[in-house]
């Protein structure tokens, strides 16, 4: 990935041809182009990520504005060694934490709109997801039926390991990059998912119902 | 000892040798002759021979005993174990004492693992089926909650926010860079009010400070503001007792600054020429007969010009046939104070000392009481000047008489209608209609000068009549520029006061240090007025109203800015138009409406360029305290006093 010099042939290069954090360095030299090129990057993936912890799409919305302008604020302290997206989530997360906190709603809700928003039809499509027609009808109900109860067991977690199921498992992050959004470590971070994981496996042998 | 023989040095030289060539097998008949002739030498020869053969005997018989071991494979074998890690990491682990962790266990599950802590996974795995099957359970679970998440489709985000954010941060710019100009104006505020503090400081012994001051505090006092608070839309008392508790309002170091004014004329030593004289040919009249305003404007006239700073005689000619009426004005203003001065600079005082009496009794002449100002009036060739400066120091009802008189007879004075209506701000019982003609005809008489539809928009707002005091606030935004007469006011002072016999240095430094006082605090009082409403208006939920009446306020800071020739008319303008820009983006911010930011963010570039140069301006001012050339003190204070602005960088020496 092409890093940002000095030179003019610099200036001719393609802002979509930089590295995130080749673009940050360019922000901070007060070139806000390079702004333009992040939020048409990133702004999805930080919505998404908000709207996993405000729940309403306006607010995330809002979320992702202040994220961008507190990004072009600390365009200055913004260290290239550090990976960009976690840095950008980071700031995203903390935003959404504080906006919950100031309407003091509850800081990550259950999984239930989850199950509305979670498109079957597609399913099939998805890379890595076994194809629901090489399943007999009756082996599909069974995973029908124990994804509903993971789901529900899913609802019953704690916040804090709701949170860690989410960044891991729906927003699909590398147990490092969690740490740094949390401010935490990879061993950390990968035993609290441990602990999350056995922590379910306790709840469904207790129902008995879902390794049948 | 006795019967022991003892060794000779010789004897163990040779012994050493024995021993030291005993594995060459030296043949007997080749040792030293000293060995063969000493027979202690020779049976030591002897007896360590024996005892080597001995030795070589025992040591072929062990030899023959031992079998033969070879362990260089064995040693080439483990070797090849321990490189390839194997064995070690298995004898390591079997032995139970670094079991893997549970964040292990999850690196196992995900398949994030190197080889060795996988076997290490493995082998406990193999070692306990509770544990395989538990990981293999939550294997189970993992893959299921992954299929979940992987599956989950988040709303999609129905529109690019760019726009949006890119609009945010405009607005953060420039909230960045009001900030920043408030800083810095509040640094200049402080400045001005720390050096006016240092001068006034420097000359106690003259005590000449407070005197001033109080003079300018009464006359700020004159003008008591009307209660009509009744009937206003809302009350706004509680606001205005709020800011003018502020510790540096703009009220508080204008007039200290008036007085560094002065105070820095005394120190250089300044004292007056023959100007006066000058003035002393004016035309004289009466107010009674009818010729005031006429011939006040006429000697008016010829007092400015009579009085072009001598730096500006070249142009003197040039000026004189300009016919813009406009600029002929914007000129007389200009050289009023830079003649006073000009003439200064002819005629630096060495004896200051001598003057010091005099300093001291300007406290005492700096006013004139009701009755002398009435008597003054009563004195025959009077002039116009002298007739307008005494009516300030009458009460209102008093000085509205004389300004009647002088209205009736000249109509069409703008400064006789801006004098009326001030007076009749003063009272309390007056007919609002008379004001408002008068504020109507004045306007009509000065159609570009904002001032008189800002006061009527202060009255209206007073009187609770929003939709008047609108169209009086969009009027002056019409208007081209602002002019509160401060240079005349401050003129007819001095002349009151040579009339009631002050000696003209005097008169002159007090009209000096006066000029500007009584116009801030009308551009403070309308400005405070605004603020008051616009802020009422935004609060009951009227942000149109709010928002025009902003507007207005700034438009009255830029034209005071750009008109006034006094730099605290000036800063107060500018003070006010970053109130009010800053109150239209909190009204733009709670409406959510920043369609306009652009422009005010293109005027927060021109008012920090504004800034810069009032800064460049202190720093000007500051030298006036280095300077040790006094011509170069004067000609900073001639600037100053005469049109606000000290920055201005050519000399009047090099014209």
């Amino acid at each position: 990935m092409t890093k940002p010099s000095d030179n003019k042939a610099f200036d001719n290069t393609p802002r979509s041809s930089y590295s995130d954090e080749a673009l940050m360095s360019l922000l901070a030299r007060g070139e806000e182009m390079a702004l333009t090129e992040l939020v048409q990057r990133y702004q999805n993936e930080v919505f998404r990520f908000c709207y996993h912890y405000l729940r309403d799409i306006e607010m995330a919305k809002d979320a992702v504005q202040e994220v961008f302008l507190r990004l072009y604020i600390a365009r200055d302290r913004y260290d290239n060694e550090k990976s960009f997206k976690p840095w950008i989530l980071c700031i995203a997360r903390n935003l959404c934490l504080n906006e919950l906190k100031r309407q003091k709603l509850v800081h990550f809700e259950t999984f239930e709109g989850y199950v509305e928003n979670q498109n079957r039809e597609n399913k099939g499509e998805k890379e890595g997801i076994e194809a629901p027609k090489t399943l007999t009808p009756f082996e599909q109900l069974i995973i029908k039926e124990k994804q509903k109860i993971l789901w529900e067991e899913l609802n019953d977690l704690p916040e804090e390991a709701r949170e860690i199921v989410v960044l891991r498992y729906f927003e699909q992050l590398h147990a490092r990059d969690i740490a740094q959004i949390m401010g935490s470590t990879e061993g950390a971070v990968r035993t609290r998912l441990h602990r999350v994981l056995k922590y379910l496996k306790e709840r469904l042998d207790a129902r008995g119902d879902f390794n049948e | 000892m006795q019967g022991v023989i003892l060794m000779s040095s010789e004897c163990e030289k040779y012994r050493n040798l024995i021993l030291e060539n005993l594995e060459n097998n030296c043949e007997e008949i080749y040792l030293p002759e000293h060995i063969h002739l000493c027979p202690s030498c020779l049976n030591f020869y002897k007896g360590v021979q024996q005892l080597k053969n001995n030795l070589e005997a025992l040591g072929l018989v062990i030899k023959e005993a031992i079998p033969k071991i070879d362990i260089s494979e064995n040693i080439k074998n483990e070797l090849k174990k321990i490189k390839n890690g194997e064995i070690v990491v298995r004898e390591i682990i079997e032995r139970e004492d670094n079991i893997p962790e549970l964040a292990e266990w999850h690196s196992y599950i995900e398949n994030e693992m190197d080889e060795v802590a996988r076997y290490r996974c493995e082998l406990k795995m193999e070692k306990s089926s509770y544990v395989k099957q538990e990981i293999e359970d939550l294997i189970n679970i993992h893959h299921a909650i992954d299929e979940i998440g992987s599956v989950w489709e988040c709303p999609e985000l129905d529109e690019d926010l760019m726009p949006r954010i890119m609009e945010k941060i405009q607005e953060y710019k420039l909230f960045a860079s009001v900030e920043k100009s408030y800083s810095e104006i509040d640094a200049i505020k402080e400045e001005l009010y720390n050096l006016s503090r240092v001068v006034s400081d420097s000359i106690q012994d003259i005590d000449l400070t407070l005197k001033v001051t109080k003079k300018a505090r009464e006359i700020s006092q004159e003008q008591p503001k009307k209660d009509k608070l009744p009937q206003n839309i809302v009350s706004i008392r509680s606001v205005r007792e709020e800011k003018e508790d502020k510790k540096y309002s703009f009220k508080n170091y204008a007039i200290p600054i008036a007085v560094a004014a002065v105070l820095c004329l005394t120190l250089v030593g300044v004292y007056l020429n023959n100007y006066f004289t000058q003035v002393a040919e004016i035309k004289q009249v009466q107010v009674a007969t009818g010729d005031l305003g006429k011939d006040r404007e006429s000697s008016r006239t010829d007092f400015y010009e009579k009085t072009q700073p001598f730096y500006m005689n070249d142009n003197l000619s040039s000026e004189e046939k300009e016919p813009n009426t406009e600029k002929r004005t914007r000129n007389r203003k200009n050289n009023y104070a830079e003649g006073l001065l000009s003439n200064w600079t002819k005629q630096l005082k060495d004896n200051a000392l001598t003057n010091a009496g005099k300093l001291m009794r300007m406290g005492v002449w700096a006013t004139l009481t009701p009755e002398e100002a009435r008597e003054l009036l009563q004195k025959s060739g009077l002039s116009p000047e002298s007739v307008l400066g005494a009516i300030q120091f009458l009460p209102p009802d008093e000085a509205r008489v004389v300004l009647q008189a002088a209205i009736d007879n000249n109509p069409n004075d703008a400064y006789l209608r801006y004098a009326m209506v001030q007076t009749l701000r003063k009272m309390d019982n007056v007919s609002e209609d008379e004001l408002y003609a008068h504020l109507t005809t004045w306007s009509q008489l000065d159609p570009g000068n904002a001032l008189p539809h800002f006061i009527e928009a202060e009255l209206y707002f007073q009187n609770g009549e929003k939709d008047k005091a609108l169209t009086c606030v969009t009027d002056a935004g019409n208007t081209s520029n602002y002019n509160s007469y401060a240079t005349i006011t401050a003129k007819a002072y001095m002349e009151a006061l040579l009339a009631k016999g002050v000696d003209p240095e005097t008169a002159k430094l007090l009209a000096s240090a006066s000029m500007g006082l009584h116009e801030v605090q009308t551009i403070e009082e309308i400005a405070q007025t605004l603020m008051d409403y616009g802020r009422a208006y935004e609060e009951a939920g009227d942000y149109n109203t709010a928002l025009l009446i902003y507007e207005a306020l700034r438009s009255l800071g830029i034209k005071v800015d750009m008109s006034s020739a006094l730099i605290q008319e000036r800063l107060a303008g500018l003070k006010y138009t970053q109130e009010a820009i800053n109150a239209m983006f909190r009204l733009m911010n709670t409406t959510n409406s920043l369609s306009d930011a652009q422009s005010l963010i293109d005027f927060t570039q021109t008012l920090s360029e504004m800034i810069t140069n009032y800064n460049l301006a202190m720093d000007s001012f500051y030298n006036l305290f280095d300077s040790s050339d006094p011509t170069e003190i004067l000609r900073i204070l001639n600037l100053y006093l005469s049109n606000g602005n000290v920055s201005i960088p050519v000399s009047p020496n090099n014209r």
